[in-house]
């Protein structure tokens, strides 16, 4: 069988009957292959999942985005290729319900610019304090210092909690999003502008960014 | 004395706040285009007007970033295991 273009895979799939049906299931296999594919491949949380259950997992992934795909063919604009455009949908679908069920009992109260948060968060290569010389290392403590009375000060503390959320605890934007009452575009912007505030403020304190990255990276 | 832990944390903030650059769309809008943007990436050609605003919000944006790669990884695959005959696309 050829490959469909664009303008075929609209046609058939508004069509009828047996036209539409063949379209679907061409559609449906290639979707599930290739977010098997990534299930399998890219997802270290579902290592140990068997092959059944990742087979599972991305049919139903697929089942539920081939529906939104077809509610949203006139939204189509043809400026990729329509499998890419259908598995865009399949990937945001289904990233965003592995995080649901990731962070189901992730809760944002008491996140704190120091608090302590319950999953582990893999900790930051950071230069360790001996490799360090003793002028480097009470540079870092001053940036250190400057760095958290700006968060407490600078920041909103919705800013900060989104921040702090988003910078050190690694949470995924939608989730905190959801967790504030918010959608997932104002609180990247959110996020983004207390970065500008931050970045606006530390440049005024005289602090060379590029240089003081290099007192805590490796 | 700062600890270690603090210095930890706070040395992702400065990591997050150095890369802040001016970002013009949002994650919608990213969104949007990431398709075509996915399809230009694989053809190795460089993004330009609104696929470079869409590069820019992906250096900074973590989730669209991941979503990227993902959508990324699955068209790669899907074309990988076609049955279909090559197309004028391909090569
Ligand atoms: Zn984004």
């Amino acid at each position: 069988m050829t490959e469909r273009t664009n303008e075929q895979w609209l046609a058939d799939l508004r069509a009828e009957g047996e036209r539409r049906s063949s379209a679907l299931e061409a559609l449906r296999a290639r979707l599930e292959r290739g977010m098997f594919y990534f299930l399998r491949n890219d997802r270290s949380d579902l290592l140990d999942r068997s092959s059944d259950d990742l087979q599972h997992m991305a049919q139903d992934f697929v089942q539920d985005a081939l529906l939104k795909v077809l509610e949203n063919l006139d939204t189509f604009r043809g400026e990729s290729q329509f499998t890419t455009w259908a598995a865009k949908i399949t990937t945001r679908l289904a990233i965003s319900e592995l995080r649901r069920i990731r962070y189901r009992d992730y809760s944002l109260e008491g996140i704190t610019v120091d608090g302590e948060i319950q999953p582990a968060v893999t900790p930051l290569a950071i230069s360790p304090a001996e490799s360090l010389s003793p002028e480097r290392h009470v540079e870092r403590d001053s940036v250190v210092a400057l760095v958290q009375n700006a968060l407490e000060n600078v920041l909103t503390e919705r800013q900060r909690t989104a921040l702090v959320a988003l910078a050190i605890e690694g949470m995924p934007v939608e989730e905190i999003a959801h967790r504030m009452g918010t959608n997932r575009n104002a609180l990247y912007k959110l996020v983004h502008d207390a970065r500008m505030k931050l970045k606006t403020h530390l440049q005024n304190e005289g602090i060379a960014l590029d240089y003081v990255l290099g007192l805590f990276s490796e | 004395m700062s600890t270690e832990r603090d210095c930890s944390r706070i040395g992702r903030i400065v990591r997050a706040v150095a890369g802040t650059e001016e970002d013009t769309i949002t994650c919608d809008d990213c969104y949007d285009h990431i398709d075509q943007y996915v399809e230009l990436l694989e053809a190795g050609e460089s993004p330009e007007g609104v696929l470079l605003q869409v590069q820019r919000h992906l250096e900074q944006c973590e989730c669209c970033e991941y979503e990227m790669q993902a959508l990324v990884r699955m068209i790669q695959s899907m074309q990988e295991s076609d049955d279909a005959p090559p197309t004028s696309g391909q090569g």
